[in-house]
């Protein structure tokens, strides 16, 4: 059921079995894991059920490393989360993505991703993709052919996407509403979780909405799944018990923070201008799911070459034409009642490019959306999306500005470091090579990715993938949560979600977030007798 | 045509005319490095070699010693070996080149030239150019 705690009686305390900050994918995910069970459980929100200006603006904060988006921009803080403004780009992370890498710093998850399978199945149907396959034979299909990798080299990944991207709070709010068991409190905002004066035992939370009303709860176990950027900062927060916040005993709360750095960073000259790269240039659907490919560099080669993980899309230059998106604009504004704005424009357009409505028809009954044509007299763009090393000067910390709830922001300092740069040059001279053995183009690089090993471009962006800042490790010294995403020290104090990162991995991670979340759960069922 | 203002080849000259000229048509560029045997329409490929010869100097200036014609030869046997055929039989010279640079992007033989990911072979018949 959905309870707002606009409405409930100022002082109330709230009792659960289990509770949850936060009703993003992490949060949602497992607390349907115990619709029916005998729990309570009790999901705190900030938000209500639609995007409030004032509650997303708690999420501001400043930036002090790397540039980057706002931190009220980048995130969501409603029923959902961040999955609301989710792109559904789907991957699991990789073995060697879990494995400790003695090239790569502070590298290892004390899990594999075998502990991870069984786990992603089910994440693969709660974001609604096909089957848990990545094995390009099995995607492509006769006109979307992949080349021909060396193993050693380069692979083509897979991504399966999500679309339109599951919204988590409108795909599973009915599964919360109905459940006996199950309360959503909207907006309750998390003032700091009290603990027993041993900093073993999370009591419960204090709770406040904007306009003042005050609450708490009592719980027995509390689970943080609040994003990467907001969950360090809770704990942080949480500073009644422990001045340096909860789990912060070897100040490792907030380091470590970890993005998918986005940049363009070369070109591929086709010298080759037939069809071998229409699997790389465009998505397509098959058998139901939608599939984007990228290019990755190898785990072969990542160990080869001591490098971090690498990807990229391919950005391939079209002749824009003017028949089918001139036609589709007729059909368009007929079907809602409405001619176009310069119908004789658009007439001119099909009819002088029969050619083009032709073709856009053609495949529009073959469910294969238009594109057009490629135009490879011009080059590639090389769209690259690159794994991160961890970096403890990488990190979330709290500064003196307050939000509307008297409580310190956050300042976020992204930073990188040699090997990132190194990695990604590496990673594209050997991309380089094996389009050259390919025979079909010579590769580029921009000029700043051979600058020096340190320098990036300003409009070097992330992914909105805020990870890793309360990292997980079995030893107390190196990591806030253990494997079982438990904050070290604690019975019953855990962290879900992309914060609990060890490092990222190139794909996407809410699948995998989705995934630790459901084994979070297991675990948690295990502890309270359920399994 | 003249060399591009910039230090650098531009891409788009690149793409259009060095690798059309090194990889698709490398029957018709290598008569270039035949000392004595320059082809008739020599000066329709001078805007190759122009471009080429950049690249070639360019990648003279990154090895650490000075290097002349038959120590880049050596280095790159296939190039020698071009060399040697094409006079007679530029169809073997030809693809005597195309198997190096096959082989060497297949090693991973490869050097970066003002940006380019560039064959080892590659780089050195461009250096060839630019002492020829």
């Amino acid at each position: 059921m959905f309870l707002d705690l606009h409405q409930i009686p100022a002082g109330t305390e709230f009792h659960a079995d289990l509770c949850i900050i936060g009703a993003g994918a992490a949060g949602i995910t497992i607390a349907r894991q115990f619709i029916g069970r005998p729990l309570a459980v009790l999901v705190v929100e900030s938000g209500g059920l639609e995007l409030d200006e004032a509650t997303q603006a708690l999420y501001q904060g400043a930036i002090v490393g790397r540039p980057y988006f706002d931190l009220d921009v980048t995130r969501l803080r409603y029923f959902g989360g961040s999955t609301n403004h989710w792109g559904g780009w789907c991957a699991p992370l990789h073995d060697i993505d879990f494995q400790a890498r003695d090239w790569v710093p502070h590298s290892g998850w004390p899990i594999a991703r075998s502990d991870l399978e069984s786990y992603y199945a089910i994440a693969q149907l709660l974001v609604q993709i096909g089957p848990p396959t990545y094995d390009p034979q099995v995607w492509q299909n006769d006109k979307h052919r992949f080349p021909d990798f060396q193993p050693e080299r380069m692979v083509t990944q897979i991504m399966q996407v999500s679309e339109p991207a599951t919204h988590f709070g409108e795909r599973y709010r009915d599964d919360l509403a109905k459940a006996d068991n199950v309360r959503v409190l909207l907006n309750a905002n998390t003032l700091g979780i009290e603990s027993n004066a041993a900093a073993t035992q999370a009591t419960g939370l204090r709770l406040a909405t904007l306009n003042g009303v005050r609450a708490s709860v009592r719980a027995k176990t509390i689970v943080v799944a609040c994003g990467g950027l907001e969950s360090p900062r809770v704990l942080l927060l949480s500073n009644d018990v422990m001045a340096a916040g909860l789990g912060n005993q070897n100040d490792l709360v907030g380091r470590f923070f970890m993005e998918h750095p986005h940049i363009l960073t070369g070109n591929l000259f086709a010298t080759d201008t037939g069809n071998w790269h229409h699997g790389l240039s465009e998505r397509f659907i098959k058998n139901g799911t939608l599939i984007q490919p990228v290019i990755a560099t190898s785990p072969i080669a990542q160990r080869a070459q001591g490098t971090l993980g690498y990807s990229a899309n391919f950005e391939t230059p079209v002749a824009l034409r003017p028949g089918y998106p001139a036609y589709r604009h007729i059909r368009d504004s007929i079907a809602s009642g409405a001619l176009p704005d310069h119908i004789g424009r658009d007439i001119w357009d099909v009819v002088s490019d029969l050619d083009d409505v032709a073709r856009g028809m053609f495949r529009a009954t073959r469910d294969d959306p238009y594109h057009p044509p490629y135009d490879l007299s011009r080059p590639i763009r090389f769209y690259s999306r690159l794994e991160q090393c961890p970096n403890p000067d990488s990190r979330v910390k709290l500064i003196g500005e307050k939000d509307a709830l008297g409580l310190n922001r956050i300042a976020l300092d992204w930073r990188l470091t040699e090997l990132d740069k190194r990695s990604l040059r590496r990673s594209q001279e050997l991309i380089g090579a094996e389009f050259g053995r390919l025979g079909v183009g010579r590769f580029k690089f921009d000029d700043w990715v051979l600058a020096d090993d340190t320098s990036w471009p300003e409009d070097l962006l992330g992914g909105h993938h805020h990870m890793g800042t309360c990292r997980m490790s079995d030893d107390p010294k190196r990591g806030v949560v253990d494997r079982d995403c438990r904050v070290h020290g604690f019975d019953n104090l855990y962290v879900a979600g992309s914060a609990v990162y060890a490092t990222t991995g190139y794909v996407n991670p809410t699948l995998t977030v989705i995934a630790l979340a459901l084994r979070l759960a297991d675990h948690l069922k295990t502890q309270f007798g359920l399994a | 045509m003249g060399l591009p203002a910039a230090g650098t080849v531009s891409r788009r000259r690149f793409s259009r005319d060095v690798i059309p000229a090194l990889i698709a048509g490398l029957a018709i560029a290598l008569p270039w490095l035949a000392p004595a045997g320059l082809p008739a329409n020599f000066d329709g490929l001078i805007r190759h070699r122009a471009s080429a010869e950049r690249i070639g100097r360019r990648y003279l200036a990154m090895l650490p010693t000075a290097t002349d014609r038959s120590r880049l030869l050596a280095m790159s046997p296939a190039l020698g070996d071009a060399l040697q055929a094409i006079r007679h039989r530029p169809e073997v010279a030809a693809g005597l080149l195309r198997r190096g640079i096959n082989d060497d992007f297949r090693r991973a033989d490869t050097v970066i030239v003002d940006g380019w990911v560039l064959a080892a072979t590659e780089a050195r018949l461009c250096a060839v150019i630019a002492l020829t």
